[in-house]
């Protein structure tokens, strides 16, 4: 049996241990935040999963306004593989637009083009062959940093590298029906054709939760995004001592847009801890 | 290596030495209770109004027409001493000194003598006194040479506690800091929150701002240069303290009566003795640093002396079996310093010095390590010709081999990462230089020379160019000591002084460095998983040029000094990464770089009060730094994080009487400048920032008042001891160390602001001795 320790990761969850013994404290205070110009955000999926394929087209809003995202209406949405098939994708409630027979194949090359305010937008993105989740259990902690760590459950994921090619992976957990925050990612490049163990240490699980785990495959370019979108994400939890400077991500969308397309291959599994 | 060069530096010298006709009064100057070299120590015969001071090595060496004169001997903190001397021939004499004792009211200085800053050309640079900076209240009550040199101006420290500093905007790994000549490649501990100096080893240090002298090269902003203590040469002593992080403890004394000398000194930290007993689940948890100093000394023959010195440094973190980290620094110095005359000095130093980093995991019998770090072997040799009190020389060479080792991956049983060994990197560094000081009149003198450095990328090794996407385009391997690639590069150095009257001074200076070796580092502050990286093909070196220009004035018979210098710098070839880099063990990170420019100007102000019950320092900066890549922040130039428009220190040391003494010191600075976002979004059901422009914010105004208070207890026989009580943060000042933003907990739909803050209020407690 063997175990993803991901070195960074690792070492990190030692460094803010050791912040917290240190005894970093926390204040709300008033920052004032400059406004910027509504910038367009696309966010389009399609996975192999049951279910249509969904472009959100919004606009960026000002830091402290509460969460409404300006629509963008009435966009032309198109969805293609490289198999020749393509679907023009349906408005279905404001700047939200889904398909109605597309289903993503693994293997294929899938290219968005969105016309909107007269501006036209690309991104392609190639669905990878998805990864099957080996094994996935919980065990009860018997230490940890903080006290409420012995109380609880961790979660362990098991699965096997792809040999030969370099995988990319986020995984996706669901605790009683709701996403846990950030973005768990894996990259291959290192552990190539290895059994890999994944620990989550960042949630503490309880008795009697359902936890729904995604083992996702992405390309590269959807890999990148996520990994440079992790570092911008403004939930609890996230990148709360700035180690390096932020930045936007890195877009997958062609035109001056920000956001992605990405083609997901999922895995899942489900468990309760009992 | 460049002979032509030094062959005709060696001709120049010896074409300088002919002239009038004058007699040599050489030696060293020494401490008289610990024999100790006094480096730095001023001469003066004023009679003739000439002087001149003692070297690294403390040796000093003035030529004059025979006659009878009175040479008289000052140092900071030491009496002064006349010695007469009827000079008719070439005379050595070994001048010692003793220390003032510190509550010594009336303390009589010659003008001549503590004027030093005002008469030498020489800029940017501040000797640091062990004694002060004994005195400065610091964090953990932890002495630090790192943490008292970010209270000089135009030095900032890298963040809260970090004993990581900045020099007039240039980065981290800017700063060449040196160990009895070794540099070392990372000199914090924990975090960050430590230097590796253990302030019981140190003999002096000198900070340079860029510039200086001809035979310091290598780094673009600053040189550290520590020399660690030779050890006490007329008795035994056993010092040691013990504080709420560390305890230290050091041994010295005499060899061969006298001849020579020995010191060597231990620090280790307990931070995880005390977390295993808060707790009883932190029993598995491994956390601290250790260091040790040793150096020995000995003269050979009337001429000749020879130095070891060696420092060994680590830091340890682990968790159980499962999980190990560690770092540290290894450096070793062969010294030999040899007179061929009255008149010239040679010092050949023989140098090793290692940094690396071990990463392992174990599981169910398997192992994992990861390993990397940069290792040295140096040899340099200096020549330092003091052919008149009007002409000193200085030359020499350095020879540097450096090997790379980005990183390597061993494993043993059934493990997650593959083995995987990047290729170690080579080349050689090497430098020429000569320097001349000049008095050339009484009111004008200068100080410029000359550094040719070079650096030659050696294989075996592989060159990669890379497409657009970043993919590996092309690769050529290149054989065992083929030539990869090299550069070379002149580096002036030119300053001057002009004296205005006897109490002040104008000075000007212009210089270039040049810096081969790259820091790749994972993060601002995080300590440990840093690379260093050559000059290659796609990384050319950075240069820096610097000009800067001054006015230096003592007040109350040079009790009182102070000056006021403008700079502005600019760098090239500066190193930033991708978004989204993948730096860790990557063959490919030279496709991760991205490459720009930078410029730092300002003013810096600083007052210094040498004597008297009351003694410390204000100093002022006011400055602007930034930096500006075509792949950042769409080309604009944008603040570096450490760029402060206005700092501030103020520092004071009030000896009350024999038993109490009391300091503190002031520090504020403007906000660092920060990257908040201007809008957002969503992605994922998850809100995510929307920045618009890179460090185009500022963090609130930081400032922060810390205490410090000994209490001498009565000496009984040798044994004397010390308390020392300290606050750090005196008025709980909370100073925000990182401001993020989160989905307000009552309404995810609003966003809120946090800051994050440590240490306010933060007292420590040490008990010292020595005997």
């Amino acid at each position: 049996m063997n175990t993803l320790k991901n070195p960074k990761k690792t070492v990190l969850f030692f460094l803010f241990s050791f912040m917290i013994v240190l005894s970093a404290c926390e204040e709300v205070i008033q920052i004032d935040l400059n406004n910027a110009d509504p910038k367009i955000v696309i966010e389009g999926i399609v996975t192999d999963q049951p279910g249509p394929a969904i472009v959100t087209i919004r606009k960026t809003t000002d830091y402290y306004n509460p969460g409404t995202y300006p629509a963008v209406k009435n966009a032309q949405v198109t969805i293609s593989d490289d198999l020749g098939y393509t679907e023009q994708l349906a408005e279905t409630s404001d700047g939200v637009y889904q398909s109605v027979n597309l289903q993503g194949t693994p293997g294929r090359t899938y290219t968005l083009e969105v016309i909107a305010e007269g501006k036209t937008y690309s991104a392609i993105s190639y669905m990878p062959l998805p990864t099957k989740i080996d094994s996935l259990f919980y065990t009860k902690n018997t230490g940890g940093i903080r006290p409420k760590d012995k109380e609880g459950y961790s979660l362990t994921l098991t699965f096997t590298d792809t040999p030969g090619i370099e995988d990319f992976k986020r995984l996706k957990i669901y605790q009683n029906g709701e996403a846990l925050d950030g973005f768990t990612l894996y990259n291959g490049r290192l552990s190539d054709g290895n059994k890999i163990e994944y620990d989550h240490i960042r949630t503490t699980f309880e008795l009697n939760d359902l936890i729904t785990i995604e083992l996702i495959s992405i390309d590269e370019n959807t890999y990148e995004y996520y990994s440079t979108l992790g570092n911008a994400v403004a939930t609890s939890g996230g990148n709360k001592i700035q180690t390096k400077i932020p930045a936007n991500p890195n877009s997958t969308i062609t035109g001056d847009a920000l956001g992605y397309f990405g083609a997901l291959a999922v895995s899942s599994d489900s468990i309760r801890i009992k | 290596m460049n002979w032509k060069i030094l062959s005709f530096l060696v001709l120049f010298l010896a074409s300088a030495v002919l002239a009038e006709e004058t007699v040599t009064l050489s030696g060293f100057v020494s401490d008289a209770e610990t024999g100790e070299a006094l480096i730095g120590t001023n001469i003066f015969v004023p009679e003739k109004q000439i002087g001149g001071s003692t070297n690294a090595y403390g040796f000093y060496s003035i030529s004059i027409p025979s006659g009878k004169y009175v040479f008289r001997f000052s140092f900071i903190g030491y009496q002064a001493k006349d010695v007469p001397v009827n000079l008719t021939q070439n005379t050595k004499i070994n001048v010692e000194l003793s220390p003032e004792s510190l509550n010594t009211e009336t303390i009589i200085v010659t003008a001549e003598a503590a004027d030093a800053n005002i008469k030498v050309a020489e800029m940017g640079t501040v000797q640091i006194n062990p004694v002060e900076m004994k005195q400065v209240p610091i964090l953990f009550g932890e002495q630090d040479v790192l943490k008292t040199i970010q209270l000089l101006p135009g030095v900032t420290a890298a963040s809260e506690g970090q004993a990581g500093f900045y020099v007039r905007g240039g980065g981290p790994d800017q700063n060449l800091i040196l160990l009895d000549e070794a540099p070392v490649y990372n000199a914090s501990h924990l975090m960050g929150f430590f230097s590796v100096f253990n302030s019981d080893a140190i003999n002096s240090a000198k900070l340079i701002k860029g510039g200086g002298p001809p035979e310091y090269g290598g780094r673009l902003s600053s040189v550290l240069d520590i020399k660690m203590k030779e050890g006490n040469r007329k008795k035994f002593k056993m010092s040691g303290g013990i504080g709420v992080i560390s305890s230290r403890l050091a041994i010295e004394g005499p060899i061969d009566g006298g001849k020579g000398s020995y010191f060597i000194s231990g620090r280790r930290t307990y931070a995880d003795l005390l977390m295993q007993s808060a707790s009883s689940d932190l029993s598995d948890l491994t956390l601290y640093f250790y260091d040790v100093n040793m150096k020995a000394n000995y003269q050979l023959g009337e001429n000749d002396y020879l130095y070891l010195s060696g420092y060994l440094g680590r830091d340890v973190l682990g968790f159980n079996d499962e999980f190990g980290l560690n770092w540290g620094n290894a450096t070793t110095t062969l010294r030999w310093n040899h007179l061929f005359s009255d008149k010239l000095f040679s010092n050949t130093s023989f140098i090793y010095s290692d940094f690396d980093y071990a990463v392992s995991f174990e599981n169910g019998g398997s192992l994992t390590d990861i390993t990397s770090g940069i290792e040295d072997y140096n040899l340099k040799q200096n020549f330092y010709y003091s052919y008149s009190p009007q002409h000193k020389f200085n030359s020499g060479f350095d020879l540097n081999y450096h090997t790379f080792i980005p990183g390597q991956i061993s494993t043993s049983g059934e493990t997650v990462l593959n083995e995987l060994e990047i290729e170690k990197k080579y080349a050689l560094e090497s430098a020429v230089y000569l320097g001349h000081e000049w008095q050339a009149n009484s009111w004008l003198s200068f100080n410029y020379g000359l550094r040719y450095s070079n650096f030659t990328l050696l294989g075996p090794g592989t060159v990669y160019t890379f497409d657009e996407d970043d993919n590996p385009d092309t690769s050529t391997k290149y054989s065992d000591g083929e030539v990869i690639k090299n550069y070379g590069g002149l580096e002036p150095r030119f300053t001057t002084n002009i004296l205005i009257d006897r109490a002040s001074s104008v000075k000007f200076s212009l210089s270039r460095n040049r810096q081969y070796i790259h820091l790749i580092s994972n993060s601002n502050s995080g300590p440990s998983l840093d690379v260093w990286h050559p000059s290659t093909s796609l990384v050319e070196p950075g240069i820096a040029d610097q000009i800067s220009l001054g006015y230096f004035r003592n007040f109350l018979d040079n009790n009182i000094e102070t000056s006021f210098e403008v700079y502005y710098k600019t760098l090239q070839n500066q190193v930033d990464y991708k978004n989204g880099a993948d730096l860790l063990l990557n063959q490919f990170v030279e496709s991760q770089l991205v490459f720009g420019d930078g410029r730092s100007y300002g003013a810096e102000f600083y007052l210094k009060k040498n004597y008297g019950q009351l003694t410390g320092w204000l100093s002022y900066t006011l400055s602007r730094t930034e930096r500006e890549f075509a792949a950042i922040n769409n080309g604009d130039a944008y603040p570096t994080t450490n760029d402060r428009t206005h700092d501030i220190s103020l520092t004071g040391i009030y000896q009350f009487n024999d038993k109490w003494s009391f300091s503190a010191n002031w520090v504020y600075n403007t906000g660092q400048a920060y990257t908040f976002p201007s809008g957002k979004y969503q992605i994922d059901g998850q809100t995510i920032n929307y920045y618009t422009e890179r460090n185009g914010y500022r963090l609130p105004d930081y400032h922060r008042l810390d205490l410090s208070t000994t209490y001498n207890f009565d000496s009984n026989g040798r044994y004397e001891s010390n308390i020392n009580f300290s606050v750090y943060n005196a008025y709980g000042q909370a100073n925000p160390y990182s401001v993020y933003f989160r989905e307000s907990e009552d309404d995810p739909n609003v966003t809120e602001a946090v800051k994050v803050y440590l240490f306010t209020f933060f007292p420590s407690i040490s008990y010292n001795f020595n005997w």
